[in-house]
């Protein structure tokens, strides 16, 4: 059983909102990914020369900082090879869409790039144009 | 927000047990620590996907992606290649038997199309263990709701606007079922819960329980406090080991966050449920006989009126809903009466779950909108007839029930429609019968079912039961004489009028059904002494078509009984006499020289 025990019990209608806040995240990806037409992805590239150059390492750094920025309406997946002609220079390759907007890609997103996307493009809207393709 | 990269859902409905989902979690765990994976991975066992034909169905989130049949020797693959290469396992997509088309995502399905999920809504969704998640999908919002901004009336009223009428089979209103009990005077009260689904092959309240706990005790204690009780029952039975196990679990933990118990969310309502089991009796199902069975008693029913809402458990004002129907009770307590007036049909709005089972080629749980046209269900939602055969009928409302015919099929589905062609809601249970199926033969079946279930309080149940089925068997037999066919009826009719309680009173419904729509087929057993489908053994006849036979002898090795005379070159016979119709030697001759007639 995976509960956590609970403090102590709930004794208003303005803790249980509290509590229900606190465990949003639990279920927040299945309820955005049953509605996609609400959800922003992230993908990543996640090819063999995408590992090589550090996918992985990216995607996990980007998925930290999607937390850190409490950025609700945003999956991060892993997606097959997207190099443009076998490119593989390029990798790791994120690719950015929001619903009904077209997808903004980028080249060599090492950890650092990776997080700036997220806190630029995805926080604010602003697109890293330094690593756009 | 959490710090999961992927989650993933194994459906864990006792379907999918069975099928093997226990060994596909294990596999899956393994593969994703041997990747590296696992610290980025949630994986949660949940309640019915409702498409049990093709489980264990594993879904991974954020892609939404649809698995099935996935066997334990499949979760490396999916590991290896989808979660860390993303490449989804298209061989793993389900594959629509008619167009051969596969689909990655379960909304494009045909099958999860034309639903509409409300008492489903989350099950599949949450995990059914683990409360938080419960919490997170605005759990016991709608209770929060009724106690600080409800009085007990407008609970009722609210109720009584949306028009909800009891899933479990009789369709009566269930807000003047509570206005009924909170007019009671009385100070002590009681809710239970009917969980005693007795239909052979209906499964939609046990998927629930599995599958959303929370759900029923959230509606569970609104009821409570609409009606002023204080003390729940779910009565359940114990061959549904898992759904009781999640019921107590659920229960528990409602407890720990202080959701049951004494003044609960800080006002002065109190409530507690305990977990009641039964035996598994089909009369148990009727709420009289219920509440006998609960206070310790034989599981009989008693007269009513009065009913239970006016003197139920230990003599006091029950409420007694299905569990189907209490878990709408929260979504319309949050959503208003309107939202739940505008899905389904006038008279009979939301939605209803079906069980869809036999001869069709999709098998499984399905929500749909009430008013949804049969044939929509059987075409669209269940793919068709399987192996291409013809339709014959629709069996609904189990054994209370009766069949609906090919002209009956483009009746929309309501409770009073359904009864209007001859057969009923019920709890939901559909089974599908092609051109195979002897319509006299369904009768039997389900006429052995109640004559087993039948409490013995009422002569007519107890003993007009028996004799109708002793009617039937010497019809399949072929010993049926024309005037047998008047005699079911007139007794179906006296048994129906002369018993006590909801069992008696409709199981001669599947005899009546079928004389009613296959009046053919049971004239064809008396006068003909034949069985069209071919079901009926002792109406049948394995013969050798002497243009087709080659003499090759491969029947005669075949049968068990070794009535088949001929050696090669010689022209096969079978022994009627000596021939138990097992129909080996149909199945082995290479060149179709055997039929039945």
């Amino acid at each position: 059983m995976s509960m956590t025990v609970p403090a102590k019990k709930i004794t208003s209608r303005q803790e249980l909102a509290e509590l229900k806040k606190a465990f949003k995240g639990h279920t927040l990806m299945r309820m955005v990914s049953e509605e996609p037409e609400k959800r922003r992805e992230i993908s990543v590239s996640m090819g063999t020369c995408g590992i090589e150059a550090g996918a992985r390492d990216t995607m996990l750094a980007m998925l930290d900082e999607v937390v850190a920025q409490e950025l609700d309406d945003v999956s991060i997946m892993a997606v097959d090879c997207m190099s443009p002609a076998d490119d593989c220079s390029a990798e790791p390759i994120v690719k950015v869409e929001f619903p009904g907007e077209k997808s903004v890609r980028y080249k060599n997103v090492d950890v650092a790039t990776g997080i700036e996307i997220v806190q630029q493009h995805l926080a604010k809207g602003n697109i890293v144009e330094r690593a756009k393709i | 927000m959490s710090n999961y990269r992927l989650q993933i859902l194994i459906c864990g409905g006792t379907g999918c047990v069975s099928s093997g989902c226990l060994e596909v979690e294990d596999a899956l765990v393994e593969s994703l620590r041997k990747h590296g994976l696992y610290e980025e991975t949630k994986v949660i066992k949940v309640g019915c996907f409702g498409f049990c034909e093709q489980g264990p169905i594993v879904k991974v989130y954020p892609d939404n992606t649809f698995y099935v049949r996935v066997e334990a020797k499949d979760c490396e693959e999916i590991v290896a290649e989808h979660l860390l290469k993303g490449r989804p396992v298209k061989r793993l997509f389900f594959k629509e038997p008619s167009t051969g088309e596969r689909y990655s995502h379960h909304r494009d399905m045909p099958f999860y199309e034309t639903q509409v999920r409300v008492a489903l809504k989350l099950c599949g969704i949450v995990d059914p263990e683990n409360i938080e998640d419960y919490l997170a999908v605005d759990g016991y919002d709608a209770l929060a709701k009724a106690l600080t901004e409800m009085t007990q009336m407008d609970v009722i009223d609210v109720i009584k606007a949306s028009g909800l009428r009891g899933r479990g089979g009789g369709g009566f209103p269930t807000g003047r079922k509570w206005e009924t009990a909170y007019n009671a005077e009385s100070n002590k009260k009681y809710v239970i819960c009917n969980a005693d689904e007795g239909d052979p092959g209906a499964f939609m309240d046990r998927s629930i329980m599995e599958g959303d706990p929370h759900s029923v005790i959230e509606a569970m204690a609104l009821a409570a406090y609409a009606i002023g009780a204080d003390e729940g029952v779910v009565y359940i039975r114990a061959e549904y080991p898992l759904a009781v196990n999640r019921l107590k679990i659920a229960i528990e933990q409602a407890k720990a966050y202080g959701l049951l118990g004494k003044n609960i969310l800080g006002t002065d309502f109190n409530f507690d449920i305990q977990v009641n089991l039964g035996a598994g009796a089909f009369v148990c199902g009727e709420e009289t006989a219920l509440i006998n069975s609960v206070q310790g008693e034989r599981g009989e029913p008693n007269f009513k009126p009065p009913f239970p809402a006016q003197v139920g458990l230990w003599k006091e004002p029950t409420v007694i809903n299905n569990v189907e129907t209490y878990v709408n009770i929260p979504q319309i307590i949050n959503n208003g009466a309107d939202w739940f007036q505008s899905l389904g049909a006038p008279g009979n709005p939301g939605t209803k779950v079906f069980a869809l089972a036999g001869k069709i080629n999709n098998v499984g749980l399905v929500e749909v909108p009430m008013g949804i046209k049969i044939s929509d269900i059987i075409y669209k939602i269940g793919g068709g007839i399987r192996g291409g055969k013809k339709f014959k009928a629709l069996q609904t409302g189990g054994p209370s029930g009766g069949c609906i015919s090919q002209e009956n099929i483009d009746v929309e589905v309501t409770f009073d429609n359904l009864e209007k062609v001859g057969s009923m809601m019920g709890s939901g249970g559909m089974i599908v019968m092609d051109e195979d199926d002897c319509m006299v033969d369904i009768a039997k079946f389900y006429l052995d079912f109640t004559v087993e279930e039948s409490c013995g309080k009422c002569t007519p149940c107890r003993i007009g039961n028996k004799r109708l089925y002793e009617t039937l068997e010497n019809i399949s037999k072929g010993k049926g004489k024309i005037e047998d066919l008047e005699e079911l009826r007139d007794l179906g009719v006296i048994i129906k009028d002369c018993s006590l309680c909801g069992l008696g009173q409709t199981a001669p419904n599947p005899v009546l059904s079928t004389l009613n729509f296959f009046m053919d087929e049971y004239r064809a057993h008396v006068v003909d002494k034949k069985c069209p489908a071919g079901a009926c053994k002792d109406l049948l006849e394995y013969v050798v078509i002497p243009e087709k036979c080659i003499a090759c002898t491969l029947c005669k090795r075949v049968c068990p009984v070794d009535c088949i005379i001929g050696e090669p070159k010689v022209i096969h016979v079978i022994d009627q006499a000596r021939c138990i119709k097992c129909g080996a030697c149909e199945a082995k001759c290479p060149k179709d020289a055997i039929v039945k007639q």
